[in-house]
């Protein structure tokens, strides 16, 4: 996996600490917003968007 | 498509930014998607009150921050934690729990203090400016830098630790 790669990498080299932070930080922040919207959340909007006033 | 509609359609673009920073404060995916909705409610019956061409994930954000905060203000007085001791617990008790499968870093991300993963998450993940997030978080821009740097102290610090135990468990006895 990238990210384990990643990390034994930024720890054999201190200097790589923060890159590494930036980029998982990144990537967990992009898994979460790429995930499927749940289902409640998703109802949710839906109504709002059915529920909007015409005209 | 009037102007009001095409405000509804960039906020719910937003929802899966919201969602990623919700978790970052909340630690726990339930609660962070229970946010969101509250936020998703506020925001839509608000509307009027964004002003078309300033930042709405930054307005977006802002309102997800106050329920945030707002409900464990009143989380705290419930339980009477004159100290704070318990409080200062909570963000953390999920991932102690072992309840969510997080990965090394998420787990780590999760032993910082709220302020500090919703600073750097803001700035380092969200691509606001430190100005933006200082507005988000009600306080000076100097106050977000600081919380920034202790946070990927912190954390190059919690890396690096949790790396050289790992390298340095002792191998299972053969018997």
């Amino acid at each position: 996996m990238n990210h384990d790669r990643d990390h034994k990498n930024s720890c054999a080299n201190p200097g790589n600490a923060e890159d590494e932070i930036s980029r998982s930080l990144k990537r967990v922040y992009d898994e979460i917003a790429d995930e499927p919207i749940p289902d409640s959340l998703q109802s949710l909007l839906d109504r709002l968007k059915q529920d909007r006033p015409r005209g | 498509m009037n102007d009001h509609d095409l405000r509804q359609e960039e906020l719910i673009s937003h929802v899966p930014a919201l969602r990623a920073f919700a978790r970052s404060l909340a630690n726990d995916a339930s609660h962070a998607d229970d946010l969101v909705q509250e936020t998703v409610l506020k925001a839509w019956s608000n509307l009027k009150s964004y002003t078309t061409g300033t930042n709405m994930r930054a307005w977006l954000f802002t309102i997800l921050r106050n329920t945030f905060y707002s409900e464990f203000r009143k989380f705290r007085r419930e339980v009477e934690d004159v100290d704070g001791k318990f409080a200062a617990q909570v963000p953390d008790r999920a991932a102690q729990d072992g309840v969510m499968d997080m990965r090394d870093f998420e787990r780590v991300f999760a032993q910082l203090p709220a302020d500090q993963r919703e600073a750097l998450t803001l700035v380092g993940a969200s691509g606001l400016t430190y100005e933006e997030a200082a507005t988000i978080c009600g306080c000076a821009v100097g106050t977000v830098k600081s919380r920034v740097n202790r946070a990927r102290a912190r954390l190059s610090e919690l890396l690096g630790t949790n790396h050289l135990m790992a390298e340095g468990e002792p191998a299972e006895p053969d018997i």
